[in-house]
């Protein structure tokens, strides 16, 4: 398998449950290091698309479809959700690396429920796709519109905290997803 | 919100708003907001910019003033050098702590967005916050509402 390098991934069940998602590879060039091929999948709930051409997937849309139902259903999502009063029309989950360790990568965590988010910055996502003890014990950066006073606030914080399991999961589809992907144009 | 300023885990100064069911006269004025102050380098309560033992039931507050000013320095031996901590009066949660080497943390509230920013990690934060809200909850209140200060 090739080496690559994820620089952003989005998964989103939007209007009427269609659930589509949207990844950006960099393939690093094998002679030049400083140089990607960039590859765009995209999911709109009907078709792949691959630098905008179609891509057959056969049965392995079944086994995407599975892994991103997953990260939807991530327990930060689902907190969230507790703190919006519309129906839903929107989760979503985004992973976008930020910068590169010798092997290692610090990313920044966006999910969201209807109009609510809440990002969580700067954790160190160890080689080859994992959060380590580190998730709580580093200094890392938290935005949310969820909550409405401080103590509510300290309650998400202490979920980030147990959702270090959840989250390698999470990253181990992400993984799986993307090796489906690349096997299939044949990187 | 309570702001207070401590040096090598001892408490400077504080200041602490609190809101009383039975009002105190100040200036013969019956008066339900107060405002709890400490004064850097010096060891007295003040309420309403007034030195506590000048007001009638004096005596009482001054009673308390060692015993509240060392369940702040509890507080305030959670950290080395000069540290300066904001804390939430509802929830009596910590929301800015800086120290001589910048800000520890950070709560910030943009709009309807909290942004949080921290040198250090969630689980030290939440070790930190807990304690200063223990102190809070079961030592400083409860000191103030036995003698009127409080509730």
């Amino acid at each position: 398998m090739v080496r690559w390098e994820l620089a952003e991934f989005r998964a989103e069940k939007a209007d009427k449950n269609i659930l589509g998602f949207k990844a950006d590879i960099l393939i690093p060039d094998e002679m030049y290091n400083t140089m990607h091929t960039l590859i765009k999948f995209i999911y709109d709930g009907q078709k792949f698309m691959v630098n905008g051409s179609e891509l057959e997937l056969g049965y392995s849309i079944y086994e995407i479809k599975r892994r991103l139902e997953s990260l939807l259903e991530n327990n930060l999502i689902n907190v969230l959700s507790k703190h919006s009063r519309e129906e839903e029309y929107l989760r979503a989950f985004r992973l976008i690396r930020m910068g590169v360790h010798p092997y290692d990568k610090v990313v920044i965590l966006d999910y969201a429920y209807n109009d609510k988010f809440l990002t969580v910055g700067d954790l160190l996502v160890k080689y080859p796709h994992s959060i380590g003890e580190e998730l709580c014990k580093e200094p890392l950066r938290a935005e949310t519109n969820a909550v409405s006073d401080i103590k509510s606030f300290y309650e998400l914080l202490a979920e980030i905290c147990r959702s270090k399991v959840r989250i390698n999961i999470d990253l181990n589809n992400i993984n799986e997803i993307i090796e489906i992907l690349l096997q299939a144009i044949e990187v | 919100m309570v702001v207070m300023t401590c040096s090598n885990g001892i408490i400077q100064e504080f200041s602490m708003e609190t809101r009383i069911n039975e009002p105190i006269y100040i200036s013969g004025v019956p008066t339900y907001n107060l405002y709890l102050e400490k004064h850097a380098h010096e060891g007295y309560l003040y309420i309403n910019g007034i030195r506590a033992k000048a007001l009638p039931g004096g005596a009482h507050y001054q009673m308390i003033e060692p015993q509240l000013f060392s369940y702040f320095d509890e507080i305030c031996q959670l950290f080395n050098g000069n540290t300066a901590i904001f804390v939430d009066d509802e929830s009596y949660l910590p929301f800015i702590i800086r120290n001589d080497s910048g800000t520890m943390l950070s709560i910030e509230i943009v709009g309807t967005t909290f942004v949080m920013n921290t040198k250090l990690g969630l689980d030290d934060i939440r070790d930190i916050s807990n304690r200063i809200e223990r102190i809070f909850r079961f030592e400083i209140i409860p000191l103030l509402k036995e003698v009127g200060l409080y509730g």
